[in-house]
């Protein structure tokens, strides 16, 4: 491992990362179908369901494994509840970011004293809520399928971005049931929705 | 012609000539003007180095300047600006310019500190760590590594096993609310894209002649912005467009003024006297005066202040009253007028005129306020010399003029005397009554104000830009700073550390409250504390047991243990952190050696109230808290406060002399006209809601010195009231058109002055009539003329 690589990979989180132009490189039947998807995930005023996430990293002998449940809402952003291996709570919204395990006091960091830690989380939330401006602005976006079926890639546009993540593949019907991000060196993180409800 | 007036003039001229040439000298080589009105304070109050320091600090700040190039559209917003960018990149006028921010630049930050991480911990860890809660750093490791968010992989895992080093760097605070997108610092707010370039300039931000370049210039790269796109708006702060407003309307107002007094001067002696030599005259003795006290106030102080030649400026409206009282003798001298019978009739009255002013300054040069002595000597020196030139020179040059025709201003002041010689004392009584209860109504009205930034009269569309600016880019920090000095860099930073953890104690709820170098950079007893920390708490006795849990093979536990225990103990100096690109945007809080000290400054938020943070100074040893607005208006209250006690002594003296000279009834009678001119004064500036400031009391001082001149004049004279009256009508209307007409100006300080001059000199021609008949009843008679 050189130390540039580390270097990179920490400026993932040290600067934000968004880049112009809106370039979808997907045919224009698909691109119909992208934006009933972005319609889709847009509309949801909350969702919730459960999760299980598979880190894979390369140095150690086993993923880490983890699993719980989430919700999502325009209102109060991200909860993500963990179950397994240890109980914690992450509640992420645009301006603050609470992280807790078990009965421990939380961590809470804001925008106002820690904006670099939300350069990150912005992109995250994106992800999320199929944000089309904040994906826009990061990553060339390839969709391919069917608003029912559908599958997206997100290659990240520039520096330093790029130099940590390879790719972010994302996948699913009427709402989102897979998100795979690929390190550059080959670690690798996969989370799994299922039982996923909507409001609307 | 007379000896003794050959001998005077020979005298005179010697004199004259020594003045001119060292003028002349001290012109061409050092002019010594000191413009910092800090310097006006009491010499105690400041320290050189700290002082040194503090302008050094002051000038750099004074030449940022911030762009904030917006389009709603990304893409344009960015093209905007790069267009923007190259039009100033060119110049030398810009010593740096920071705009795209490359890679290398982007992991600055992270290269510069990672070799170092060992010794560099978030606050929340070493605050855990001391108080050796292992468990809590675990916790958190374990949250990064398994959190959705988290940016853990296998390099950083080897490198950063418990993510210190990660949480270190994410949170260090930032100065700005700013993004990097596409290697440009951008702003999305209000749905549009700001992009930013921050500048310094080369030159002095107060040079005019840079002042036009630089605006001329930015003008230009602001026309290329504009035309990439209509929706583009360019937006921007610096010192440099406050200055160059400030020089322009000052420019304006002085030149249109300044004109128009002269004009109005110019014509009011050409219609009274159908001549302009007399103008010529008066303008030499004002001349000599100024260059008298110009000369003399520079070889006994070594230094001039700006504010001593500004207001010293001001003596030439009592100056020239001496050669207009001459004057008007003259025009109605008649034919057989001489001129050294003329100056016998009004040299007891000029002469008692320049003694109350020379006894007025006198005053007010016992202050231990260096601006206040120079300018007392510069009022004593220049008046005396006005006068010994309309004394010396004048007789020799004035011949009779007889009147052939009536002058207009002769008619008016002719009806003028005649109102009042026509209104007895009662009525004078009864006149003095109620404008007596009318400025009591003014004067209980009046409040006083010295604060600059009220004072200043800052052109709004600047002030709405730069809050603008401040709200987009999230910054709060102003102008008021303090100055950190040590023996050693090392000293200078720990002392830092010391001032911030205080700050943030002090202002909890605050997220920055400053800006510091020391956030940065922790001291090297810290960093050691933080090493210790780290390898005898973490590397070797948990990291093994910890890596084991989360499933790394033994082999690589023992690679990444050993890596990590081989790394030794190496502090990240100041002189490191100043080296690397990443501070670039920091540097200018380190000043270096200054004097005998290294320097450093704190930035302060606008937030913060002055009073707290002058205390907190005083915590550590060789802190000085600076905030420029305060201290002058600091200087301004001790100043105003010292004059107005000086000028009330003024009067009461001004009360004896006259009571002395003229008796009591007769003495009180000519007291009235100054004191009035003064208490309406003051009174007008209550009606008007102006605060009595420092300039106020300046122009009262002007105001006084010419009251006075008015009623001795009329005290002393025996021949001709009518001369008397026309001089007094002259010397009235020109101190109104060259101060009265600076009430027109938009300066606030200006305008101050010319009100009260406006009001207190117009109430003292006014008045000065009403000292007249009782006068004429009893001295007259008594007395023979002094022809």
């Amino acid at each position: 491992m050189n130390r540039k690589a580390i270097i990179l990979t920490l400026l993932f989180s040290f600067f934000s990362l968004i880049v112009t132009n809106i370039s979808i490189a997907s045919p224009i039947a698909d691109q119909h179908a992208f934006i009933a998807v972005q319609q889709q995930l847009a509309q949801a005023k909350s969702l919730h369901g459960k999760f299980t996430q598979k880190r894979v990293i390369k140095v150690l002998s086993k993923p880490l494994l983890s699993s719980g449940h989430f919700s999502l809402s325009q209102k109060q952003g991200l909860k993500w509840i963990q179950e397994k291996p240890f109980p914690s709570t992450l509640t992420l919204s645009s301006s603050r970011l609470t992280q807790r395990i078990g009965n421990n006091p939380p961590m809470v960091l804001t925008k106002a004293k820690q904006p670099i830690v939300f350069s990150f989380s912005k992109i995250f939330l994106s992800v999320f809520k199929g944000d089309k401006t904040g994906l826009n602005q990061s990553f060339k976006i390839a969709f391919t399928g069917t608003p029912q079926h559908w599958n997206m890639t997100l290659t990240p546009k520039s520096s330093p971005l790029n130099k940590a993540v390879k790719s972010i593949k994302l996948s699913g019907g009427k709402i989102i049931k897979q998100i795979i991000v690929d390190n550059v060196k080959h670690d690798q993180l996969i989370i799994k929705f299922s039982d996923v409800k909507v409001t609307s | 012609m007379n000896r003794a007036f050959k001998i005077r003039f020979t005298l005179w001229l010697i004199v004259v000539l020594v003045f001119v040439s060292l003028f002349l000298r001290i012109l061409f080589t050092d002019s010594g003007l000191n413009t910092n009105i800090l310097d006006l304070l009491p010499k105690t109050t400041q320290d050189s180095s700290v002082h040194k320091a503090s302008q050094l600090f002051t000038r750099q700040i004074g030449q940022k300047i911030i762009f904030l190039i917006s389009n709603p559209n990304q893409a344009l917003a960015e093209q905007s600006a790069d267009n923007f960018y190259q039009t100033i990149a060119k110049s030398p006028l810009f010593s740096t310019i920071n705009y795209k921010i490359d890679q290398l630049e982007q992991q600055s930050w992270a290269s510069l500190y990672f070799p170092y991480r060992l010794s560099l911990l978030s606050p929340d860890d070493q605050k855990q760590l001391e108080k050796h809660n292992i468990q809590h750093i675990e916790q958190s490791a374990l949250m990064a590594l398994y959190s959705p968010i988290g940016i853990s992989s296998s390099s950083l895992l080897e490198k950063d096993p418990y993510f210190n080093f990660q949480r270190f760097l994410t949170t260090l605070p930032k100065p700005a609310a700013v993004d990097l997108i596409n290697s440009r610092p951008m702003i999305h707010a209000n749905n549009r894209w700001y992009v930013l370039i921050n500048a310094q300039l080369e030159g002095n931000s107060f040079s005019l002649e840079n002042q036009n370049r630089v605006i001329s210039l930015i003008e230009q790269a602001k026309t290329q912005a504009l035309n990439t796109n209509k929706h583009t708006q360019v937006l921007m702060n610096g010192l440099i467009f406050y200055a160059k407003s400030g020089a322009d309307s000052a420019q304006h107002e002085i030149s249109t003024i300044g004109i128009g007094s002269v004009l109005g001067i110019l014509l009011l002696v050409f219609l009274t006297f159908r001549s302009l030599s007399p103008l010529l005259l008066t303008l030499l003795s004002a001349a000599t005066g100024f260059v008298a006290a110009f000369v003399v106030v520079k070889l006994y102080f070594s230094s001039i202040y700006l504010f001593t030649l500004v207001f010293g400026a001001s003596l030439i409206g009592i100056s020239v009253d001496y050669a207009f009282f001459y004057y008007a003798d003259r025009l109605l001298g008649g034919d057989r007028w001489q001129a050294s019978k003329g100056l016998k009739n009004i040299f007891i009255g000029i002469s008692l005129g320049l003694l109350n002013v020379v006894i007025a300054y006198s005053i007010l040069s016992i202050t231990p306020f260096p601006g206040l002595k120079q300018l007392a000597v510069f009022a004593i020196v220049g008046l005396s010399m006005s006068y010994a030139t309309v004394v010396c020179l004048f007789p020799l040059v004035l011949k009779a003029c007889p009147l052939k025709h009536t002058p207009i201003l002769l008619r008016l002041t002719d009806a003028n005397l005649k109102l009042w010689q026509n209104i007895g004392q009662r009525k004078i009584k009864l006149i003095y009554s109620l404008l007596a209860l009318v400025c009591l109504f003014g004067i209980v009205q009046l409040k006083t104000n010295d604060d600059i930034r009220q004072l200043q009269s800052l052109p709004q569309h600047l002030q709405h830009a730069e809050k603008e600016i401040k709200t987009l880019i999230g910054s709060k920090i102003g102008n008021r700073f303090y100055i950190i000095q040590a023996d050693s860099p090392q000293k200078m930073l720990s002392k830092q550390h010391q001032l911030t953890s205080l700050l943030h104690k002090n202002f909890p709820e605050m997220a920055t409250p400053y800006l510091s170098l020391s956030d940065y950079l922790p001291t090297a007893r810290e960093q050691q504390k933080n090493y210790d920390l780290v390898t005898t708490q973490l590397i070797h006795h948990h990291l093994r047991e910890y890596l084991k849990k989360i499933g790394m093979p033994p082999q690589q536990i023992q690679h990444t243990a050993q890596q990590l225990g081989a790394i030794k103990f190496k502090p990240l100096t100041l002189e490191t952190w100043l080296d690397s690109p990443a501070s670039k945007s920091l540097r200018f809080l380190w000043l270096g050696k200054v004097e005998q000290y290294y320097t450093g400054v704190v930035l302060l938020s606008d937030e913060l109230p002055s009073n707290k943070l002058q205390l907190l100074a005083h915590q550590v040893p060789e802190v000085t808290f600076v905030d420029q607005a305060t201290q002058v208006s600091h200087v301004f209250s001790v100043y105003r406060y010292h004059i107005s006690i000086l000028l009330a002594l003024i009067y009461i003296v001004l009360l004896a002399f006259l009571v002395v000279r003229y008796g009591l009834y007769q003495g009180i009678q000519l007291y009235l006209p100054p004191l009035f001119a003064c208490l309406v004064s003051l009174a007008m500036l209550g009606y008007l809601s102006i605060p009595l400031t420092l300039f106020n009391l300046l122009a009262l001082i002007l105001v006084l010195g010419i009251s006075t001149d008015y009623v001795l004049f009329f005290a002393e004279t025996y021949s001709s009231y009518r001369s008397t009256m026309l001089a007094t009508f002259l010397s009235a209307v020109s101190t109104i058109l060259s101060f009265g007409l600076l009430s027109l100006s938009s300066t606030a300080v200006i305008h101050d002055f010319g009100i009260t001059v406006l009001f207190g000199i117009t109430t003292a021609f006014i008045l000065s009539p009403t000292v007249i008949k009782e006068h004429a009843r009893s001295y007259s008679l008594r007395r023979e003329p002094l022809v």
